[in-house]
Order: C-alpha cells, then sequence, then structure tokens
C-alpha cells in the first residue's frame, strides 16, 4: 500500500510541477472548487444549518416557543445525564458491546471476502454473495423473534446441538455473563455479508499483472493472498477502520432493544436504551441532544486520533 | 436573550448559525401568527338559539390534524378529507374540516413535536398529554370552559361521566378547561385467570378459588401430561418478562397478596401509595420464586414478551395464565383454532388469604382534543364531537345510523374511525352490553329494545350458540360469544364491579417531575430485583433493600408529587 | 501448485463453508417466507418452520388489495431513482477533487474536514425539520433527497477508488490538454464502474429502506414511501393495548397485527430491492483495468 501511494504521489507531483507559477495556482484548482461547489451549498443547508440546533443541548428546550426564547442551563443537561444512578455502568456496557463489534465487523468481512475470492465457479459465488447478505435486509424486530427461539435454552438449535455433545445447555439471551456475546455474534451474522461487498469490489480493482508477477514469483495462492490481496484491500480496511473507532459509542440500539430484558440490564443495558427508557428521546429534547452532542464529540475526536495514527505508522492519508 | 447569546458564543460560526436558525424560526412564527387572519370566518352569524348541534351558517373551515390506527381503508371515492364524516360535518354542522396531516402509530408524537417546533399548529388538534398541557400552559389554546355547559350535549355529558367523571378532571389546567380527554376504559384493564377448561375436566380439577387451588392446578398442567401427548412439553403457569401485561401478567397475581406490580393504590386513609412496596410483594414474590424452583413457569419467561408467551397458548403449551378482557381476541382464540379440543373459561382472580383479591385497573391518559387560541368559534370543537356521540353512542340512535357511520356490514369498514374526537363511554358500554344481551338470551328483554351495536353482537352471539364454530357461523363467533356472551370476559367484570372488587389505580396523569427523571431508574431498579428473586439469584430478602433503595432514590419524591396530583386534581373541585 | 492435495482441501472446505454459512443467512429468509404463506393460528402459535403449513395466498393477497401499496411503491422508485442520480453525482464531484493529494488540490484538507463533521455531528430532527420547513419542501419528495444527498462515507469510499486507479492515465489525458472535468468523465469514470456499482448499490438500499424521513416529511400517508407505509401499517400496533372493544368495531387489526400478514409486508416491500444486488454483480469483474492499462 505505501508503495502505492508513493507511486501516485510522483505522478501528482510531476502535473503539479508540469508548469504553473503560484499564483495561477488558484486558477488551476478553480475547477476543483466547482465540482465541490453544489454538495458545499446543500450541506450548509441542510447540514450545517441544522448543527446549530446542538444548542438544544444547553438548553431547556421547549418546542413551544421558538428557538430564540429558550432558557440557557450550560451544561446542566449533561450533568443530569452523566448523574443517571448506573450510568458508567451503562457506559462501560456500551464501549464493551461497541468495540466487540467493530472489531468483528472489521476482519469478518474481510476473511469472507479472500474465501469468496478463492471461488472460482461464477455462478456459486454471486449465489453465496447474495445470500450472504440477505440478512442485513431484516429488521431487529422481525428477527428478535426468530433469535429467541433459536437461541432458547430449552428447545433451540442451538443448544439442542449443545446438549447432544454433553454440554450445559447455555441461556444466550438471559444470562448476563453470555448476553453481551450473543450480541456481538448476532450482529455480525447480520451484517458480514453485507460488509464484504466493499471489498468485494476492491479486490476487482486490483491491477491482473500483480498477480502474474507475484506467479511469475513463484508464489501460490495462499501467497498472492498474502502478498497481493491483502494490501489492495488495505486502505479501505484502514478507512473503515478509522471511520469504526468512531463508532465505540454505538452499541446498536435497536439490536439491544428487541433483544435485551431486565434480566440482563447489568451487561446489557446501554446509553442508546438507557436514555429511550427515560423517555428522554421522545420529550426531554435537551438531555436527549446532550447525549447525541457527546457521543458525537467522542466519536469525532476518536476519528482525528485514528486519521493522525493511520498517517503517522502506514503514512497513509485515509480520506 | 439574543444577546446573551451572541456574547456566549461570539465570533464563533456556530453563532451565526445559532442566530440564523433563530432569525428563522422568529420570522416563521410571525408569518404563522398572522395566517389565521386569512380564511377569517368574522361574518358568522351565531343564532340566538346556538346549542350542542346547530348549523353555522355560511359554512366555516377548520384545519386539523387526525392520529390514525395505521390502516385505513376508504370506500372508492373517499378519502381522509371526504368521506362519510367530513360530509356529515358539512351538511350538518356546517363545519369543512380539513386535514392538515394524518399519522399513524409512534409517528404522531414526532408530528406534534414538528408541528409545536415550527408554530405550524392546526386549528383542531389532537394532543399528546404532555403537549396538552404545556401548549395550554402557553396559551395556545382555546379556553373551553365558558363553552363547555352550554355545547356540550347530553350524550358528551354522559360518555364522559361513564368513569364517574375522573379523566374529564385532568384536562383542567389552572381551574380552566382547554380541551376534552380521548377516554379509555378502566375495567377493561382488569386481570382475570384464564384457564382451559377440557384440562381441568381431563384432570378432575375444580375451577379455582384460592391462589393455593391455582398452584395445584398449575402442578397438575405441569406434571400430568394434560395435552396427552405423552411428552412434558406443558407449563404451569404462563407468565412473561413484563410486570403488566393484557397475557401472561403478574399484576393479577400480585392482587392475591394485596399488592400491585406497577400501580399507585389509594388507602383508606385517603393517602396513596406505591403497589409494588407493599408487604404483600414480598410473599408474593417468595411464591412465585417457589413456583420457578418448582418449573412450574418458563424458565424463560424473563426473556420472552406478551406475544411469545401468546405463542406458547396458541400452540397449546399454556393452559393457565393472568391475562385480560381481550383474550378472545388474541392467542386464546388462536388456541382453539388449532385445536378445536380447546376450550377456554376466564375466572375472577383468586386470594392467597381470606381477604377477596381485587384487580387493579388502570387508564392512560394519552390524547385531548383541543382548539387553537386565535379560532373564532372554539365551540365548534364541542359540536363536532358532539355529532359523533349523536350517532353511535346516542341510546335513541338507530341500526341504519349505525351502520352508515359505524361499521359498514357491507364492506366491514368502521367508519367511526374517521370522526374527529370519537369517544367512547368506554366503562358503561361492554358493561352496558354484557347486561343487555344476557337479558335477551335469558328471555327478560327483547332484542329489539336493546342499543343497536349490542344487537349486532347479539346476532353473533347467538348464531354461534345455535351453529357452533364449524357450521356456517361467523368465524370470529367465539371472539364475541367470550366477550360479552354468557361465560364471557365481561361477566368476570360484572362479577367484579358488582362485588365493589375493582382497585381504580389513583394515578394515571402526565408523569410527576420527578418520575419524568427518576422512573426509568426506579424501574430498573424494581424490574432487576423482581426477576432476581423469581429465577433464585438473588435472596427473597434483598426485597426489603429494594424497598429502602426506592425510596431513597426518589420514589418518595414521587410518593409526595402523585398525592398532590390527586389531590389537586380531585379534592379541590 | 494449483492442484496441489492441500489447495483441493481447501477448495472443498472453502465450499463447504461457504455453503453453510449462506444457509444460516438463508434461514431467516426461508422463515419469513413460509410464515407469509401460512395461515394464521398456525403462525401465531410458532409452529411454522421453513414450509409453510396450512398453505394459503391471503396476506399477498390482503396488501395487493390495497391501493395505497402501490402508491408507496412508486414513491419509493422516484425518490430511490432521484435520490441514486443525484447523490452518485454529487459523490464524483465531491471524491474526484478530494482524491487529488495536497499538492494539487491546495484546501483539499479544508474541505475534507468540512464534510467529516457532518458525517459525525447531526443537528437532529427538530432543527432539520425546521429548514426543510422554511424551505417549503415538507410533503415533497425533495425532502427525502436533499437532506442526506451528500453522504460522507460513499464520498470516502469513492475517494478511495479513484485513487487505485493509476495515475499515469491521468497524467496522459492532462498532457493532452484535456481539462480536469474532462480527465474525471473520460479516464476516471469508465474505470471505476465497480466502484460506481458499489455506491449504487449503498444508495439505492438506503433510499429504499429509509422510513423515517417519510414518516416526518410527508403530511399523509397516501405520499408514505414504502417503507413507511410498512412501518406505519403493521409494525407499530400493539394489539394488546386495545381493548374487545376496539378489536369488535375493527377486526381486520387481527389480521393486520398477525405475523403472516408482517412476514409478507417485509417480504412484499424488501423483495426489489433484494433484487438489485445480483443484478449489479455483473460490474464487480475482476481485471476491468487490464485492458486500459496495457492500451
Amino acid at each position: 500500500m505505501r508503495s502505492q501511494s508513493k507511486r501516485f504521489k510522483k505522478g501528482e507531483i510531476r502535473i503539479a510541477v508540469s508548469g504553473k507559477p503560484k499564483r495561477k495556482w488558484f486558477l488551476a484548482e478553480l475547477p476543483f472548487h466547482v465540482m465541490l461547489l453544489p454538495a458545499v451549498i446543500l450541506t450548509l443547508i441542510f447540514r450545517y444549518v441544522p448543527i446549530a440546533g446542538l444548542s438544544i443541548a444547553f438548553m431547556d428546550y421547549q418546542p413551544v416557543f421558538g428557538l430564540s426564547d429558550q432558557r440557557w442551563v450550560g451544561w446542566d443537561n449533561f450533568e443530569y445525564v452523566f448523574n443517571l444512578p448506573g450510568f458508567f455502568n451503562v457506559l462501560w456496557n456500551t464501549l464493551f458491546i461497541a468495540v466487540m463489534k467493530i472489531v468483528g465487523n472489521l476482519i469478518v468481512p474481510v476473511v469472507f471476502a479472500l474465501l469468496l475470492n478463492e471461488v472460482r465457479n461464477r455462478w456459486f459465488k454471486q449465489s453465496v454473495q447474495t445470500m450472504l447478505y440477505l440478512p442485513h435486509f431484516l429488521s431487529w424486530v422481525a428477527l428478535a423473534g426468530v433469535l429467541i427461539d433459536i437461541l432458547s435454552p430449552s428447545s433451540g438449535i442451538i443448544n439442542n446441538l449443545l446438549t447432544g455433545l454433553g454440554m450445559k445447555p447455555i441461556f444466550f439471551l438471559g444470562d448476563p455473563a453470555t448476553f453481551p456475546y450473543t450480541l456481538v455474534f448476532t450482529d455480525v451474522w447480520k451484517e458480514f455479508g453485507w460488509g464484504t461487498i466493499i471489498y468485494l469490489a476492491s479486490i476487482t480493482t486490483i491491477d491482473p499483472t500483480q498477480y502474474e508477477a507475484a506467479i511469475i514469483d513463484g508464489a501460490g495462492r495462499w501467497k498472492q493472498t498474502l502478498h497481493v490481496t491483502l494490501p489492495a484491500l488495505a486502505p479501505v480496511m484502514l478507512l473503515l477502520m478509522v471511520l469504526g473507532i468512531g463508532n465505540v459509542l454505538q452499541a446498536g440500539f435497536d439490536q439491544v432493544y428487541n433483544l435485551y430484558s431486565p434480566q440482563v440490564y447489568s451487561t446489557g443495558d446501554i446509553i442508546d436504551t438507557l436514555v429511550y427508557r427515560i423517555g428522554i428521546v421522545d420529550v426531554q429534547f435537551g438531555p436527549a441532544t446532550a447525549v447525541g452532542f457527546f457521543k458525537s464529540v467522542v466519536s469525532f475526536v476518536l476519528i482525528v486520533i485514528g486519521y493522525k495514527l493511520a498517517n503517522k505508522w502506514a503514512g497513509y492519508k485515509v480520506f | 436573550m439574543k444577546k446573551r447569546k451572541t456574547r456566549a458564543l461570539r465570533g464563533s460560526l456556530i453563532a451565526m448559525l445559532v442566530l440564523t436558525m433563530a432569525a428563522m424560526s422568529a420570522c416563521g412564527g410571525a408569518t404563522k401568527s398572522g395566517q389565521p387572519e386569512q380564511p377569517d370566518t368574522g361574518a358568522v352569524s351565531t343564532p340566538a338559539n346556538d346549542g350542542p348541534l346547530v348549523k353555522y351558517e355560511p359554512a366555516i373551515e377548520l384545519s386539523a390534524m387526525k392520529n390514525l390506527y395505521g390502516d385505513e381503508r376508504y370506500l372508492p371515492g373517499d378519502d381522509l378529507n371526504n368521506n362519510v364524516w367530513t360530509r356529515a360535518y358539512e351538511n350538518e354542522l356546517g363545519i369543512k374540516i380539513n386535514y392538515q396531516w394524518a399519522v399513524a402509530g409512534e409517528g404522531f408524537q414526532q408530528k406534534v413535536t414538528m408541528a409545536v417546533a415550527s408554530d405550524d399548529l392546526p386549528e383542531l388538534m389532537t394532543l399528546p398529554a404532555k403537549d396538552y398541557f404545556t401548549l395550554a400552559k402557553a396559551g395556545k389554546l382555546a379556553d373551553l370552559t365558558p363553552y363547555f355547559d352550554k355545547y356540550a350535549s347530553d350524550t358528551l355529558k354522559a360518555t364522559l361521566n361513564a368513569d364517574g367523571g375522573n379523566q374529564m378532571k385532568t384536562a383542567y389546567v389552572d381551574g380552566k378547561l382547554y380541551g376534552i380527554p380521548q377516554t379509555g376504559g378502566f375495567d377493561a384493564t382488569a386481570d382475570m385467570i384464564w384457564i382451559r377448561q377440557d384440562w381441568l375436566e381431563k384432570l378432575n380439577l375444580p375451577v379455582p378459588k384460592t391462589l393455593d387451588d391455582v398452584v395445584k392446578i398449575a402442578k397438575a398442567f405441569r406434571n400430568e401430561d394434560p395435552d396427552g401427548n405423552g411428552i412434558k412439553d406443558t407449563f404451569g403457569i404462563g407468565f412473561q418478562k413484563d410486570l403488566v401485561s393484557s397475557t401472561g401478567s403478574f399484576e393479577g397475581f400480585f392482587a392475591a397478596y394485596h399488592a400491585y406490580g406497577k400501580a399507585w393504590i389509594r388507602g383508606e386513609d385517603g393517602v396513596i401509595s406505591y403497589g409494588a412496596i407493599k408487604p404483600g410483594m414480598k410473599e408474593a414474590l417468595a411464591k412465585l420464586r417457589e413456583l420457578f424452583a418448582e418449573d412450574l413457569i418458563d424458565v424463560e419467561f424473563g426473556v420472552k414478551d406478551w406475544k411469545k408467551v401468546g405463542e406458547d397458548i396458541a400452540a397449546g403449551k399454556v393452559g393457565l395464565f393472568y391475562g385480560r378482557e381481550g383474550l378472545p381476541w388474541m392467542s386464546a382464540k388462536d388456541a382453539i383454532v388449532n385445536n378445536p379440543q380447546a376450550d377456554w373459561i376466564c375466572v375472577p382472580i383468586v386470594s392467597a388469604d381470606g381477604q377477596p383479591a381485587k384487580p387493579v385497573t388502570t387508564v392512560t391518559m394519552e390524547r385531548y382534543f383541543a382548539v387553537r387560541a386565535d379560532v373564532k368559534h372554539p365551540e365548534a370543537l364541542l359540536k363536532i364531537i358532539n355529532l359523533f356521540q349523536d350517532k353511535i353512542n346516542n341510546p335513541k340512535t338507530t341500526m341504519e345510523t349505525l351502520n352508515t357511520f359505524g361499521v359498514d356490514p357491507k364492506s366491514g369498514i368502521n367508519f367511526a374511525a374517521y370522526a374527529f374526537g370519537g369517544l367512547d363511554p368506554s366503562e358503561d358500554k361492554p358493561n352496558k352490553y354484557f347486561k343487555q344481551i344476557n337479558d335477551v338470551l335469558q328471555g327478560k328483554e327483547k332484542v329489539e329494545n336493546i342499543h343497536p351495536e349490542a344487537i349486532r353482537y347479539y346476532n353473533t352471539i347467538k348464531n354461534y350458540m345455535d351453529n357452533g364454530m364449524d357450521k356456517g357461523a361467523d368465524p370470529l363467533g367465539w371472539n364475541y360469544y367470550k366477550f360479552l356472551g354468557p361465560d364471557s370476559s365481561w361477566k368476570v367484570i360484572g362479577y367484579y364491579r358488582d362485588n365493589q372488587l375493582l382497585e381504580r389505580s389513583a394515578w394515571f396523569g402526565l408523569p410527576t417531575a420527578t418520575m419524568g427523571q427518576k422512573g426509568a431508574t426506579l424501574d430498573k431498579l424494581q424490574e432487576e430485583t423482581f426477576i432476581k428473586i423469581i429465577t433464585g439469584s438473588a435472596p427473597v430478602s434483598d426485597f426489603d433493600a429494594f424497598v429502602e433503595n426506592w425510596k431513597k432514590l426518589g420514589g418518595d419524591q414521587i410518593t409526595k408529587e402523585v398525592n398532590e396530583w390527586y389531590n389537586a386534581t380531585f379534592e379541590a373541585k | 501448485m494449483e492442484n496441489s492435495a492441500s489447495r483441493k482441501a481447501f477448495v472443498v472446505f472453502n465450499a463447504l463453508l461457504l455453503s453453510f454459512m449462506a444457509f444460516i443467512c438463508l434461514l431467516p429468509i426461508l422463515n419469513l417466507i413460509a410464515v407469509s404463506f401460512s395461515s394464521r393460528s398456525v403462525v401465531e402459535a410458532n409452529q411454522v418452520g421453513l414450509w409453510p403449513k396450512g398453505f394459503n395466498t391471503s396476506s399477498f393477497q390482503y396488501i395487493f388489495a390495497n391501493p395505497q401499496f402501490f402508491k408507496s411503491l412508486w414513491i419509493t422508485v422516484e425518490r430511490t431513482f432521484l435520490g441514486w442520480a443525484m447523490e452518485l453525482v454529487l459523490t464524483i464531484l465531491v471524491a474526484y477533487p478530494l482524491s487529488k493529494s495536497k499538492r494539487v488540490f491546495r484546501l483539499r484538507g479544508f474541505y475534507v474536514w468540512f464534510f467529516m463533521v457532518t458525517m459525525v455531528f447531526n443537528g437532529g430532527l427538530i432543527p432539520t425539520y425546521l429548514v426543510v420547513n422554511e424551505l417549503h419542501l415538507v410533503n415533497s419528495v425533495w425532502a427525502l433527497i436533499l437532506p442526506e444527498a451528500v453522504a460522507m462515507f460513499n464520498v470516502l469510499l469513492m475517494l478511495n477508488f479513484f485513487r487505485t486507479i493509476p495515475g499515469e492515465l491521468e497524467e496522459a489525458a492532462l498532457i493532452d490538454g484535456a481539462g480536469w472535468l474532462v480527465t474525471m468523465v473520460r479516464v476516471y469514470l469508465p474505470l471505476s464502474l465497480p466502484s460506481l456499482a458499489t455506491i449504487t448499490l449503498f444508495i439505492l438500499v438506503r433510499h429504499w429502506n429509509s422510513w423515517f424521513d417519510g414518516l416526518i416529511f410527508m403530511n399523509m400517508p397516501d405520499r408514505y414511501p414504502l417503507m413507511t407505509f410498512l412501518q406505519t401499517m403493521v409494525l407499530n400496533l400493539d394489539l394488546s393495548q386495545l381493548s374487545s372493544t376496539a378489536l369488535a368495531n375493527n377486526p381486520q387489526l387481527l389480521e393486520i397485527t398477525g405475523r403472516s400478514l408482517r412476514s409478507a409486508m417485509i417480504l412484499a416491500c424488501t423483495l426489489p430491492i433484494l433484487l438489485v444486488y445480483p443484478f449489479l454483480q455483473r460490474f464487480f469483474v475482476k481485471g476491468m483495468l487490464l485492458g486500459s492499462v496495457k492500451g
């Protein structure tokens, strides 16, 4: 990957050098600004103007009064949320579940993309690909009922297998010790097929001459994967990794909400579900916005750090 | 205000944008508040003999919003703004209703919030409770106090009084009436015990009279293979994860010990306290723990919701559970369709001691109908609501009117759903119909003398009793039969009523201040403690600690607020 | 080397593993199909596995008898197509300049972070609604398209794809006197079919599946896109909250809360978008760059 990026830089340098005095740089770059203009305008109107609404996090916001007539409360909303009993337990649960999901959803799709890449039969490959991505389209509401059956300690298929092997049945959804892992596994299962798509698309962009060169060097399939395919996927993996660490506070509301129960609150209650139960999503706008703001700031800081680290260690600007 | 803001965020891009937003919302407000002047109907003459159903000449126009069910169907050519009800409002009352927006489900609250935030309220409103109170206090709603007595029809007054006027009293804000509550039925939320009669007969068990009987039946249902398939796949008693539920509820079980999972009970001293911290609760939990340890309860009940336990009921795995009057329409019916031998009875809940067990009942004050403050004729709202009462709930209404404005016998469409502010005297209606129908069945009354809606139910029930389910009767015949027939769920509710056994939850208003802040935390504490005690992962003595914590973490404050709310709402007037 | 024993073992193992995983992923859909064709009470008793019991098509008849289904389908197709066209163009227009290095495009860093902020920070529902309302877009299909028209995630993907295209090609075009825009259209886009297909898939799926914006920005249910229709009609109605009195007058509610109908609805609303990927797969062909680089 490093060699690749270097190569581009070289090319670009040549373009840049190919001629213009400094003053004309702006003119040379003008087409770029023009290309970006429509997106900038839309983003300003539809994203930046509403972002000003994050100030609600510092208000005792009552929709019935206009935005200019609200009472400012400073950090009260943040204090209220952080001081909720058990908030730090919930924060920890969120981190734990989210981090495991990030890792799982980063690794598993790559593995399956590589495995799919090894399949020669095009029909088989495309059918499998299509089937793998089906669960992505089902909502957690629809899946929850099925999962409760499949994971049932008394009648579920998985536990029937376990007991058949002489093991003790596991109460996947009711045991606080296993619940977070159940969440991670089911989430990875639901999303990995969808996740492979990006990698499969990236694989198609690999220059076949690289494989030819590797074969001439005597590399087998495994070596080719290791030295050609994987490095070619690295930029996208790095990108998804950097964006992924921004998600450490996103443990997946829909999934948790549909699968958890008071039995597993101790390990399964996350920020979003707690906030939902308090009812602040629907009516307490100040605290709800404060939670969102907090999560965004954490996310942004982590993405920036990830970006810098990637730049420092891999010498690659992911975006 | 603006100055402070600018100072706080001066120089930053954010500040600029905040101001943009503020300016936008301010000018939005300005244009909007000017708007209502346009469709000025100032020329409307108010006749001297104006009354509940007098027509406006010329007609007036009102914008409105509507909360839908989600599966509205229309006759060809009709839609929300043009149907039997909007035509009736126009022809009979001279009111043209224009629905600005309509939405079903959870989107309703969101849409209301957006309308409030953008100051884009329609003239006739259906409001969630919280928005009703904030809008009323902000002066955005018309005061209906001077109009109510003159314009509310007698039928409407009777409907609002069906529960003794309790729900109506919640609509007053600082002594003034800004809206009409969408009343709900307390009685319909009472728990009863649903049992598979065929299993009782098979195992030679009597109908339960005490909690010990219930436990005995549960043991037999679990261990003696009531479905005769040779596999131990039946549960003793069906529960699910929520303390209060329509199916597999704990509330009826707790009531055996005179405790309640989620209700506020007013003692004889007039003081209201939380039902879940009553001493009886400890015994109730200990008993449940015993049942769980004896394997009479599904080990997975803690992860199942009412739908999941409903599946077990429909599959014939549960033959005993606490549930509400609606079961004939839900899983109990499916159980019968799946297994024609199945037969359900419902009986009153039982007590663990000599004292009679009282099921708790409650309502949620969800919606209020209101008028925007600048409307010239706020009484139009009352007239609109009156019309529904006149057509549907009026004791003198005819079958023909009911077919035109209620359920259309041909298409099966319930036109009543398109009315604005359709209110039912929820308390009285099924109680009254049950009595009327059974009087007719016993020959004490003639069919033609009872309410036309009751006649419709009677015909279905009679047909079912004569022909049975598989002989050409209405596929829903059994549902109506168990709903209002001689051995129906409303017979049980009638029994509760006649013996003064219904314990009405004393609190059913908007969450109090502390409830809003601490309620979720307290609920979590309660639910976790209870499930741990029941499943045996915490000792019963944890209950005492729970009570202490509950009080400390805000329970005491909430109790105080609930008492204040009750006194302010019901005692002061 | 390709035929060594270990290679063969791997191929077999790989095929088995992938088949197994595919099967596991297929299960819930098979269950959904079986349930949607089964009779109500059997379904409510949770006795349908992968094959229908009491086979019938009444759920689908019920859905297709509702004219709203087709109205909503049309709105979804409209928003998905318009949204796709707009978003794809914007994605390319943003990704291309940003894929240049800082030396070529000095303000690149500013733009990147300008857009990155919107990826993480979100003003929330009320402010967004106020803006859309102020622009008089409520109840218009554009309310479903414009607010999310610049999707930074897709931009980042596209940007990374563009970077894999050899710089020599661009250089050649520039030396021939082509401008940036022409270079982008003539050189980059033809080489980016797999990535454009990927982005297309992401955009189509997002537009098809969005339901909340339809709920908020559309005023009447007859303007709802398909997924909003699905969400409001079947998924949110809690039967347990209704009393017998309500049910006696609205018995169709029993039907629409039933799992058969719900499953049929989910299938009917999801199937069209499921078919997009197999179609797009033709663009995921390896070695597309080969000819152009050599030629």
